[in-house]
C-alpha cells in the first residue's frame, strides 16, 4: 500500500435510484422498503450503501473486516491471526504497535468506516493488555461517514401481492432454504447520499490518499455490481461529486441539500417510473460551490447521461454534463473514468 | 435472473432425449391461470427460457437432478416457484422427480473490463426469413424461412441473433436504453460452433417440426454497461427463437470469468454445470 497521507477534506454526494426494487428492506417491517411514514420519502440507510462498499472492497480482493453474515467470525479470526503473528511477551511493545498497523493495512473497510473491536475487560493477562491499549480501546472512528438517503419524492409501492415466505412456511418436511423473491419493491426512488471524507481522522485509521481516491471508482462499481442480484435490482448509480477542498478544516456541508427534483420537468411524484421521468435542479449545489470555489481545490465527478438536470429554471443537459456547468461558474472539476482508473487502486496494484 | 430446481429422482429411469416438450409442460403447468397464461401462446419473444434436467445421464432412485429457469420478468419466475413448491411431483415424461430445493441466483456477465464465455445449454433455433436469403446467398424460393447451417457463413447467424435480441430489448428493457445494434461492436467476440443437429419438436400440441439447431460457444469482453445488459438479457431471456420451447438457454461457462485487474478468476454464478 502507498504511504501517503490523506490531506485535503472532501465532501460526497452520490445520487443513486431505484426501479422496482427493494433498495432497503426494514426486517422489523416484514422486509418492506424503508420510509418515512408522514412524508412518503424512502429511506436507505448508510448501513446499506456501506454494506454495497464493503461487499466491492471485499470483491476486489481487499481485506474486509465486517464481512456478510456466516462469513464474519472466520475472516475476524484470521484477520487477527495475521497480524498478532508469533507475538508472546506484552514487553515487545513496539511489535504490537506494529500489529494495530498490520490490522488497519489489512481491514481497508476499518480506514474508511472505523470498527468496534472487542477486548475482554480485567483479563489479567499483561500481553491482552497490552494489545487493548496498543489499539486504543478498540473504538476507531471512521474518518468516512455517510448519512442515510431520503428520496427526493415521495415514493408509491408496488401492490399487496402474497409473497412465497408464506408458501413456504405452511410447506410439508423437505427444505426449500434460499428462497428469496422479494415482492415488496419501490416503483422510483432517487436517493441523494452525503459524505464526509475527514483529513483530521484519517490518521487515527490510516486512511490514504489511494483510498480516498478509490472511493471515485469504489461507490460507482458497487452501486453497479453489488445490486446486480434479486430485490436490489433496478438501482443505478447517477451521479457521485466528490468536492476536495483546498481549504485546511473547511467543508461546506450538507451539500446534498443543493439537489432537487425539478416539479416542472419532472413527472409528477406518483407517476415517477424511471430515470426519464425526473429532472434533476442542480442550482443550489452550482451557486454554493460558486460562492466558495477559492475552496475548492476539484470536484471530482462522474454522471449519468440519462439523468436530465436543469440550472436556474432551463434545462441544461444530463448529469455527465455537470462539469461544464460548474467550470462556467468557476469550479475547477475533474471527470472520472471509472473504468480506466478502478484498476490502479485494486491491490496488486498497491 | 433464474430459478434453480433441484430434483431428487423417485424411480430409476433412461434418461429421455426427447423429454423437452414434457418439461416444458411441467413448468407451464406453473403460469396456467396466472396472468402470464397468455405468454404460452404469444407471438413474440416471451423473455423466459430453460434448461434441460441435467446433468445427463441414466437415473437411478435417489439420484439429485437440476433444472434452471431463467426469465426477465421476477412475477413470472416467482409464479413458476409457488407452483413447483406447492406441487413437488416434477414427472418430466419417464422420469419421476419430486421438488427438493427452490432458489433464486442472478448471473451477471461482470462489469466493464470482465472477459467469459457463454455456452449454450440447449440448441439455438436461427432462421433466416426468405426475403433475406439473397443477400446471403441462400437459395430459398419458397415462402418458408430457412435454417440456419454452418455452410450459410456466420454472418447471418451473428445477424439474426442480434436482431432477436433486439426485439427482445425492445419488449423487456427501458425505452431510452440502446439495443444491441444501436451499438458499436458484435455481441461476442468469438462464436465458436459446437455442432449442429436436426431434431423433432413438437411446436403446439399435436404440431412436430424438425428444427434444425447449433450448439455454441461465445467469448465476450463487457465493453460497458449496455454491452453488460445485453448480455445479460441474453442470459435472462435465451438467445436466438423459440426460447419459450427451452431452446436458446445459455450459461456462463463455470470458472469462465475473469475480472478486469483481477489475479484470479471467479466461478461462474448460476451457470449450469
Amino acid at each position: 500500500m502507498t504511504d501517503n497521507t490523506v490531506e485535503n477534506r472532501s465532501e460526497i454526494v452520490f445520487i443513486t435510484d431505484a426501479q422496482d426494487c427493494n433498495p432497503n428492506g426494514n426486517p422489523l417491517g416484514e422486509n418492506r422498503p424503508r420510509k418515512d411514514p408522514i412524508t412518503d420519502q424512502a429511506v436507505v440507510t448508510d448501513v446499506r450503501l456501506k454494506r454495497y462498499l464493503r461487499d466491492q472492497l471485499d470483491a476486489d480482493d481487499h481485506g474486509v473486516f465486517i464481512k456478510k453474515t456466516g462469513d464474519e467470525s472466520e475472516v475476524r479470526a484470521r484477520l487477527a491471526l495475521d497480524v498478532l503473528g508469533d507475538i508472546d511477551d506484552a514487553d515487545a511493545i513496539e511489535e504490537i504497535e506494529d500489529i494495530r498497523d498490520d490490522f488497519l493495512d489489512a481491514a481497508t473497510d476499518v480506514r474508511y468506516f472505523g470498527a468496534t473491536l472487542s477486548f475482554n475487560a480485567d483479563t489479567d493477562d499483561d500481553l491482552l493488555d497490552a494489545v487493548a491499549e496498543a489499539f486504543d480501546g478498540g473504538n476507531y472512528t471512521g474518518p468516512v461517514q455517510f448519512s442515510p438517503a431520503r428520496s427526493l419524492n415521495a415514493v408509491e409501492e408496488n401492490e399487496e401481492s402474497n409473497t412465497l415466505t408464506s408458501v413456504i412456511a405452511t410447506q410439508d418436511d423437505k427444505k426449500t432454504g434460499g428462497f428469496d423473491l422479494d415482492d415488496n419493491r419501490l416503483k422510483y426512488a432517487i436517493f441523494p447520499f452525503h459524505g464526509l471524507v475527514d483529513e483530521n481522522g484519517a490518521s487515527d485509521t490510516k486512511l490514504t490518499r489511494t483510498d480516498v481516491e478509490r472511493l471515485d471508482t469504489l461507490c460507482w462499481r458497487a452501486m453497479k455490481n453489488q445490486t446486480i442480484s434479486r430485490s436490489k435490482m433496478g438501482q443505478e448509480p447517477r451521479l457521485y461529486v466528490r468536492v476536495e477542498y483546498a481549504t485546511n478544516g473547511y467543508h461546506v456541508g450538507d451539500l446534498h441539500n443543493g439537489f432537487d427534483l425539478d416539479a416542472e420537468r419532472s413527472k409528477p411524484e406518483p407517476e415517477l417510473r424511471n430515470v426519464t421521468d425526473a429532472t434533476l435542479d442542480v442550482t443550489k449545489f452550482v451557486n454554493r460551490l460558486a460562492s466558495v470555489n477559492d475552496h475548492v481545490e476539484t470536484v471530482h465527478f462522474v454522471g449519468d447521461e440519462y439523468l436530465d438536470v436543469s440550472y436556474n429554471g432551463e434545462q441544461y443537459g444530463t448529469a455527465a454534463d455537470l462539469d461544464t456547468l460548474l467550470e462556467d461558474h468557476g469550479v475547477p472539476t475533474r471527470e472520472i473514468e471509472v473504468y480506466n482508473e478502478f484498476e490502479q487502486t485494486l491491490p496488486a496494484d498497491e | 435472473m433464474r430459478l434453480l430446481i433441484r430434483l431428487r429422482a423417485q424411480a430409476d429411469a433412461a434418461y429421455d432425449n426427447s423429454h423437452f416438450h414434457e418439461l416444458r409442460g411441467r413448468l407451464w403447468k406453473g403460469l396456467r391461470g396466472t396472468e402470464y397464461d397468455e405468454l404460452h401462446d404469444a407471438e413474440r419473444p416471451v423473455g423466459l427460457s430453460f434448461s434441460n434436467v441435467f446433468p445427463w445421464g441414466d437415473i437411478e432412485e435417489g439420484d439429485e437432478r437440476t433444472v434452471l429457469v431463467a426469465a426477465t420478468d421476477q412475477d413470472v419466475l416467482q409464479a413458476i416457484a409457488e407452483s413447483v413448491i406447492t406441487d413437488r411431483k416434477f414427472n418430466v415424461g419417464e422420469m419421476p422427480f419430486r421438488v427438493e430445493e427452490v432458489t433464486t441466483v442472478a448471473p451477471d456477465v461482470g462489469e466493464p473490463g470482465t472477459r467469459g464465455t457463454l455456452e449454450t445449454g440447449t440448441g439455438v433455433l436461427v432462421r433466416i426469413p426468405p426475403w433475406q436469403a439473397d443477400k446471403y446467398g441462400i437459395e430459398n424460393e419458397g415462402d418458408e424461412a430457412t435454417f440456419w447451417q454452418p455452410e450459410y457463413s456466420l454472418e447471418p447467424f451473428k445477424t439474426q441473433l442480434e436482431n432477436n435480441l433486439d426485439k427482445k430489448h425492445r419488449l423487456f428493457c427501458d425505452d431510452h436504453l440502446p439495443g444491441p445494434s444501436e451499438r458499436d461492436g458484435d455481441l461476442f467476440d468469438e462464436y465458436n460452433l459446437i455442432k449442429t443437429f436436426a431434431v423433432p419438436v413438437e411446436v403446439t400440441q399435436g404440431v412436430e417440426m424438425t428444427y434444425v439447431l447449433s450448439k455454441w460457444r461465445f467469448g465476450y469482453r463487457v465493453r460497458d454497461d449496455h454491452h453488460r445488459r445485453h448480455l445479460n438479457l441474453a442470459l435472462d431471456a435465451g438467445i436466438g427463437e423459440r426460447n419459450a420451447l427451452g431452446l436458446g438457454f445459455l450459461n456462463i461457462e463455470k470458472d469462465s470469468k475473469q475480472l478486469p485487474g483481477a489475479t484470479s478468476s471467479a466461478a461462474t454464478d448460476g451457470g449450469q454445470r
